[in-house]
Order: C-alpha cells, then structure tokens, then sequence
C-alpha cells in the first residue's frame, strides 16, 4: 500500500513542530500547570502521529502507518489520564 | 492489518469519549475555564478524526473524510492556542501572587511606620517631659546642665523625625487635605521649634511680610517643610559663622505663590542641587543630616501640588559658596 502525500499533513506536520519548538521555549513558564509531564508526553505523541503520517508516504508504508494510528491511540489514552490524574489532584488539595 | 487498525481506533474514539464525558460530567472540579474550554474542542476533533477513520474500515464511509485533513490541521493549532492559554494563566497566577506579596510587606510597613510615629514618638514625649522638669531645677553643675540642653535637643530632634516619619506614611497613603492655609503663622510657628531645637544658636528669620497674609493652597504640615529648610540652613552653616539669618522673602501672584528661603551658609555644588532631594543625600560631605528632611520635604510640596529646588543667591549666581536660596512654589489661595 502507497500513502500519497498530502499538502494538509504538510501544514498540520508544520503547525505540529512550531508549536512543539514554542512548549519547549516555555518550558519553565508552564511547567508548573497540573500534571504538566503528562499532557506534554501526550502532545508528543500528537507529533510522533503527525511525522509518521508524512513519512509513510515515502517509507514502509504499512509500519509507518500503524506506528502513526498506535501512537493517536497512547496519546489519547495520556490524555485520559492526565483528566484523571488532575482530577485526583484537585480532590486532595480540596480535603486539605 | 484492516482489523487490527480499526480496533485501535475503536480503542481511541472510546477512550477520548470518556475523556470527554469525565470532563464535562466534573466541569467544576476542573480549574482553568479557558483550558477546558479548549480541551473539550480539541477532543471534539479528535473523535471527529477517530470516527473518519473508524468508518472508512468497515463500510467505507468516506462522508466525513473530506473534512478530515482540514480538521487534523486545527489539532496542531488547538495545541498551540492551549499552550498560550497555560502562559495567559501562568502570568495572571504570578499577578495574583505579586499583588499578594506587595500588600503583605505594605501592611507590614504600615504597621512599623505606626509603631514609630505613634508608640516611639510617646515615648519621646515623656522623655521630654521629664527633661523639661528637670530644667525647671536649680541645676547648678554646667557639665550635667549641658548634658541635659544636649538630651533635650536630640528629643526634640527625633520628634522632628518622628513627625516626617508620620507625614512620609500618609503622603504613601495619600491622605494629605488640601486647603486654605496663611503660610505667615505657620512660619512663625516654625522659627519657635526651631528656637527650641537649637536654643545655643544664634538664629533669625529676616522676613518682609509683617502684618500680611498670604493665603496658599497647602495643609498644616507645610510647618514640617519650613522645620526642615531651617534646620537645613543652621546643619550648613559656614564653620565660623556666628549668626544665622534666614531670610524670607514671598512673592503672590494670583495662580501662585512663590516662597524663598534664602541663607549665608556653606551652599550646594551646582551638581548636588537636584540629589539633595533625594534620600541619604547630604548637602554636604560633614553635614549632621541625614538627606531625610529635604526628601520629605520634596514629597510634601509635591503632594500639595507645588515645586521645590535651590538655587545659588541672587546676589552671587555664579557663587554657591555665598550660600543657598529654597523655593517653594504653591497654588494661590485667595482671601474669600
């Protein structure tokens, strides 16, 4: 199977890298927000989806795409957890 | 290959539906309104893409694939608009803190500036109280009479001070009353304190205004302003300098009133006449001041809305050594 490329994961690969470059430049700024380690490990796995998304288009096209489809899978399941895990948070600084 | 792709994306669409659903089900519980807001739209796309995919595996529902490309493309966006958000939130969490922080150390300072302009200055009163009881004395011994004059004088000193201290905390505050005020009694009232801190000096005010008024808008504490520019002239004088003699000259127009205070003493370097004003300046490099009296003394002219500076006399202008000239603009008040 042959993925063709497409102009829009181009600009979604683009938007994905810049945003990427600006969570790393302000890393120290929004470090501190609930569980922060979490959601930033989920955006990364937006980006992995992203890349191999382009990058099947031109290599392996099959590994590449299931790469891309598993990596959406554990992001949304970080996202997941990052809900539950700001929820746990915010309960214990309620009962203190 | 088919099959094992669309149970992941089953997997995704069911787990980023829970997601959503605890989001909405606990909306309260959850901190930040505009993150959420942005949460529960990204996720919206998500299952979108999730759906997109999950349907063209089995019945090749290509209906939503149309949009689909152009809505991956928001999810990249939504991120970055969720980071500015977290720095949007991040900024007004250190606002709060600061604001926290600043009237933390102003109550503190309120309540120093309250223990020294009331609890001290009490204390001082009583000091003085007791000196001026043992004045009274027929102290005969002239060492323990000098000691007492040189007590008495540093008391009423610091009761100088503490009254700058008290108007420096209500100039922060801003509570300084404009009114009406004739500047002739007050400076009247000035000489007197000023004849009681120094009693050995030998000081006047030559002055040109007997039997006027010169109404001005100002408050009380201008009396504290002419303390300290008198005190000021006496602290500088020359260093064989017998008489001091300040004199007064005032000059009213109809929006303002002009107030010089003109003295023989050591006079200030053309390059400290704007740093005296500020705090810990001398006027000189042996000067007994500390810099505080004239720093109040800017902040209160400034508070009654007028100016203050110094120049060299009149009669020397390219002289400071021949000695200073104080003054002090104020808004004309009229008679009626």
């Amino acid at each position: 199977m042959v993925f063709e490329l497409e102009a829009e994961e181009i600009i979604q690969l683009f938007f994905c890298s810049s945003v990427f470059l600006i969570i790393l430049f302000k890393y120290k700024d929004i470090k501190s927000f609930p569980s922060f380690k979490i959601i930033f490990s989920c955006y990364c796995f937006l980006v992995l989806g992203v890349f191999f998304d382009v990058l099947e288009s031109y290599f392996f096209p099959d590994i590449f795409n299931i790469i891309q489809h598993i990596s959406y899978a554990i992001m949304s399941l970080l996202f997941l957890i990052w809900a539950i895990t700001v929820l746990l948070i915010t309960k214990k600084e309620d009962m203190k | 290959m088919n099959i094992f792709l669309s149970i992941n994306d089953l997997f995704c669409l069911i787990v980023n539906l829970l997601t959503i659903t605890l989001i909405l089900w606990k909306w309260k519980k959850f901190k930040y309104r505009s993150v959420k807001i942005l949460m529960i739209l990204y996720l919206a796309i998500v299952v979108f893409h999730n759906l997109s995919d999950f349907l063209e595996y089995f019945a090749d529902i290509r209906v939503l694939t149309a949009y689909e490309d152009y809505v991956q493309i928001a999810e990249p966006l939504l991120w970055g608009f969720f980071v500015f958000t977290l720095l949007l939130e991040r900024v007004n969490k250190n606002l709060i803190e600061s604001k926290e922080i600043i009237e933390e150390k102003s109550n503190y300072t309120d309540l120093l500036l309250d223990i020294i302009s009331h609890d001290l200055a009490n204390y001082n009163q009583v000091i003085n109280g007791y000196l001026t009881i043992l004045m009274e004395e027929d102290i005969e011994d002239e060492i323990i009479l000098g000691l007492i004059h040189k007590i008495k004088k540093s008391v009423l000193n610091s009761d100088l001070l503490f009254d700058n201290i008290r108007i420096l905390s209500k100039l922060e505050m801003q509570k300084i009353e404009q009114k009406k005020i004739d500047i002739i009694p007050i400076l009247k009232s000035a000489e007197e304190k000023v004849h009681l801190i120094y009693p050995s000096v030998n000081f006047k005010i030559k002055r040109n205004f007997e039997g006027k008024n010169y109404y001005v808008l100002g408050n009380e504490i201008f009396e504290n302003v002419a303390i300290n520019l008198l005190t000021n002239a006496i602290r500088n004088k020359k260093k064989n300098q017998d008489k001091i003699i300040v004199e007064v000259e005032i000059k009213q127009e109809d929006e303002e009133t002009v107030i010089s205070l003109m003295d023989h003493g050591k006079g200030i370097l053309d390059e400290l006449k704007l740093k005296i004003f500020d705090r810990f300046t001398d006027t000189s490099q042996k000067s007994k001041g500390r810099g505080l009296g004239l720093s109040i003394s800017k902040r209160i002219i400034e508070g009654l809305g007028g100016k203050i500076w110094v120049e060299n006399r009149p009669d020397s202008l390219h002289d400071y050594s021949s000695g200073s000239v104080f003054k002090i603009v104020l808004k004309s008040a009229h008679s009626n």
